[in-house]
């Protein structure tokens, strides 16, 4: 693929992993910004803006007008052109990769063409997902990681999750779940379903496995909750991002209040 | 190895910094009329303070060049205004580098009284030293001071004068009037790099006397994997390096491609330029993107050899990812890209560390 256009989006939030990605686009769809990216590796679901009018462009240009692989793949070659005809994006979501990539990540993002006009805000996302060590929790550990690497990007880092500091850009951290010492975007967005009559039955599957199964890593139990909630839904088989674009992770629930609140705070909006 | 660099006033720069951040390659990206050709301008100018032909030299790489007539008023706007930001020429040009620890600083200006005590040659103001005939000159003149971290300071001035039948001359003169030593080694490669194969015999002939070149024919075989041997032949009174490529006849190596001449200027340049700076404008031109990765690594094991820092611009992503690709092979990644980019009518510095570089490939972040 030929390298892509330089930043956009005057927001950009840098999230871990394609699921938040998608969950994140289709959360601030929500919230009302309707011209929203997701930059990096893509797989064809429609998702994404530019994806979206992949087959129109496709054909605009004189190529074959049903998408398959050859399709994707010479989409894929004109890819820049097409950006090129877009208007700018409201905000970019990006997928820094895994957590020791964040820094080289930020500081790709902050160095890329035009980054320093363009950008208003950049927004991280992380999991609490792992402690470094015993005297601190996975949600210090997170938040101290990604404070290092805007420190090393030589921006201005918040010094709490969820404030937004500074001015072009203004920087914030959202550590997930927002106010717990430890956990994922799968505990939001299952604390969310919370109520739905499917999550009884979901419990239940994963204490019969946990019962049944020898050797199941209880680790992923939150993201096997989620598997099995989403298998409940009318159109099963979805990814937890996919699960977000049909609406399935109850956007009106408390839960994402300190999330709505960061992300106003963040664009300004 | 110079380690900051900074410009004031010059070409495109009202000002320009790098602190810091230099490596033994550096490679310049940004927009078209970014300023990554004045970049280079402005450190030939720094490693060649003395040498008051540079600037004509410049000149002719930006197309000035010709045989000059007319108006004395119109060559100087067009050598010598032109250096100037904004063609600003009362204000001073600076360009100031630090070199292992120690601050160099050239000034150029524009010195506008009527008599000065320079003393002027007849000739050129090449390389090595000897003594200028001294001679009052008159009118405004341009001036180059080089002061050196050891607190000396040399200047030098060129001048331009009407014949009588209307050619314009450049003429040169220095204070003390003793040829200035140059204080770096250095090339200038313009855009089309296999153009002057002749000074390559000359600096072919200069490495061969102090060692044999086989590393440089084993280079050159990326390019041309028949090569077999090169050698300096005078074919029409002019020197030029040679190659066997086993056809029965001896072929000027501009013959053979512009791969093969562009990887030939600029190993040569760099072997000719032990502790000093080589200056390579739109590098990857003339190389297929196939060996660019090779090429890089050549690049880099000679800068390391001969201790050369080398400042190339280009345009090409594939030139910048076969770089990192290259260097990232050796554990020093003596190598940094920076972009020029204009931020509310500045000119900025961005520099890549090999993190950050990895991690826009990576991602298909753009970079220049």
């Amino acid at each position: 693929m030929p390298p892509r256009s330089g930043i956009r989006a005057p927001i950009q939030l840098l999230v871990e992993g394609a699921d938040a990605q998608f969950f994140f686009m289709h959360f601030l769809n929500h919230m009302g910004f309707n011209n929203v990216e997701v930059q990096g590796e893509i797989e064809w679901r429609g998702h994404s803006k530019v994806y979206k009018d992949a087959p129109d462009m496709i054909k605009g240009l004189g190529l074959r007008s049903k998408l398959d692989e050859e399709d994707l793949a010479a989409f894929d070659r004109v890819r820049n052109e097409i950006l090129g005809r877009l208007d700018p994006s409201d905000a970019e979501i990006s997928n820094f990769g895994g957590v020791t990539e964040l820094h080289s990540f930020l500081g790709a993002v902050w160095n890329a063409p035009r980054a320093r006009t363009t950008i208003e805000a950049i927004g991280i996302v992380r999991d609490a997902e792992l402690s470094a060590s015993g005297t601190e929790s996975a949600a210090e550990a997170a938040f101290k990681s990604a404070y290092a690497a805007i420190s090393a990007s030589e921006l201005n880092p918040p010094e709490r999750p969820l404030q937004v500091v500074g001015e072009k850009p203004r920087i914030g951290i959202l550590i997930l779940p927002p106010g717990e010492s430890e956990g994922m975007l799968e505990d939001v967005c299952l604390d969310a379903v919370q109520a739905d009559p499917a999550m009884p039955c979901v419990d239940e599957y994963i204490e019969c496995v946990k019962r049944s199964v020898p050797n199941w890593r209880g680790q992923n139990r939150k993201k096997a909750s989620v598997q099995a909630f989403l298998a409940s839904r009318p159109e099963p088989g979805l990814k937890l991002g996919e699960g977000a674009k049909l609406g399935y992770w109850n956007w009106s629930h408390e839960v994402y209040s300190p999330i709505k609140q960061f992300i106003e705070d963040l664009t300004g909006h | 190895m110079f380690t900051s660099l900074s410009i004031r006033n010059f070409r495109c720069f009202e000002s320009l910094s790098i602190d810091d951040s230099l490596n033994r390659v550096n490679l310049i990206a940004g927009l078209n009329s970014a300023g990554k050709t004045a970049l280079l301008e402005a450190i030939y100018m720094l490693i060649g303070m003395g040498n008051v032909e540079l600037v004509v030299q410049l000149g002719n790489y930006r197309g000035l060049a010709g045989n000059y007539l007319g108006e004395l008023s119109q060559l100087t706007e067009l050598l010598w205004n032109s250096l100037f930001h904004n063609l600003n020429s009362s204000d001073v040009i600076e360009i100031r580098g630090i070199h292992c620890g120690r601050e160099h600083v050239a000034q150029v200006s524009i010195d506008r009284v009527s008599t000065t005590h320079f003393s002027v040659s007849d000739g050129r103001a090449d390389e090595g030293t000897g003594e200028l005939e001294s001679l009052p000159i008159y009118g405004h003149f341009l001036k180059l001071v080089h002061s050196k971290p050891d607190g000396s300071v040399v200047e030098s001035a060129m001048v331009i004068e009407a014949a009588s039948d209307g050619a314009l001359t450049v003429r040169v003169a220095s204070d003390p009037p003793i040829r200035p030593e140059l204080p770096f080694r250095g090339s200038y490669l313009g855009g089309n790099k296999s153009r002057g194969l002749q000074n390559a015999a000359t600096k072919y002939t200069r490495l061969e006397s102090e060692r044999e070149p086989s590393e440089l024919l084993e280079t050159l075989r990326i390019i041309e994997p028949r090569l077999k041997r090169v050698r300096v032949g005078v074919v029409a009174g002019t020197p030029m390096l040679r190659g066997d490529i086993g056809i029965g006849r001896m072929v000027p190596l501009s013959l053979l491609g512009d791969g093969l001449g562009s990887l030939t200027n600029t190993l040569l340049a760099i072997a000719d330029a032990p502790d000093g700076v080589v200056l390579i404008d739109e590098i990857e031109n003339g190389f297929h993107h196939s060996v660019l990765s090779r090429v890089w690594a050549s690049i880099d094991e000679a800068a390391r050899r001969y201790n050369t820092q080398v400042f190339a611009t280009t345009h090409s992503f594939e030139c910048i990812e076969a770089a990192h690709e290259a260097f990232r092979e050796d554990r020093e990644y003596a190598f940094r890209l920076h972009r020029l980019e204009r931020i509310a009518d500045e000119t900025h510095v961005i520099t890549y560390d090999q993190e950050t570089l990895a991690a826009a490939i990576r991602t298909n972040l753009e970079v220049r």
